[in-house]
């Protein structure tokens, strides 16, 4: 047996975990998780790896369409597998008999528990809806294809 | 059964339903058109399936890299 360089895989996952904290960190009002929310953005939107917290600006509008999104289902805690630790909601975002005529292609997923700062964003494709449903289906929460995976 | 459209509740076999598939860079997208009698675009949904997130490569050693 031999010594290998690496991140460690548990750290990883606890960094999905809120664990770890290198520089000031934020206070919390308890040990359970964070609330994530899911807002969606006009294709002439400019979210992307620069974003850091959500913003109304260029968020769809339509009927039935809240601002701020639809809260994200968080029931499976950030697991690993080999050295990649990941995380998927559990559930579909839906939005139901919503009326979104301008083009969106962009979901934004952000901790609305920490002053709503940005986790990643993820595009399908220029969509209209007419009073009619909008889901959208999360990857499998696999090792290869959760919504967030740290390698 | 009544389906709810942009024009109200329109009996369903009054509408002609169509299914179409795209796919993207990162999606595959379901959009089913509902058209009504005249051939207006009454009600539309969407269902969007990320097919994959994001990985971030964390990786790290004593020279920086």
């Amino acid at each position: 047996m031999a010594n290998s360089a690496a991140i460690c895989t548990s750290f990883k996952v606890d960094l999905l975990n809120g664990v770890h904290a290198f520089g000031t960190t934020v206070t919390r009002g308890g040990t359970g998780a964070d609330t994530f929310n899911g807002a969606l953005y006009l294709a002439s939107g400019s979210l992307g790896a620069g974003t850091t917290a959500y913003s109304a600006t260029s968020e769809v509008s339509g009927t039935n369409y809240t601002a701020g999104g639809t809260a994200v289902t968080n029931a499976t805690a950030p697991t690993s597998s080999g050295t990649t630790a990941y995380w998927t909601p559990s559930a579909s975002l839906a939005w139901t008999t919503v009326t979104l005529s301008t083009a969106f292609d962009t979901v934004l997923i952000y901790n609305s528990t920490q002053s709503n700062k940005a986790v990643g964003v993820y595009t399908f494709g220029s969509q209209t809806v007419t009073a009619g449903n909008f889901t959208l289906t999360m990857p499998s929460n696999t090792s290869s294809t959760a919504l967030i995976q740290l390698a | 059964m009544k389906v709810y459209t942009e024009k109200g509740l329109i009996d369903l076999e009054k509408l002609h339903v169509r299914d179409r598939v795209e796919w993207h860079d990162n999606a595959r997208v379901i959009i089913t058109h509902w058209t009504d009698e005249s051939g207006a675009e009454v009600r539309r949904d969407v269902w969007a399936s990320v097919l994959r997130g994001h990985e971030t490569q964390l990786t790290g050693n004593l020279n920086g890299e």
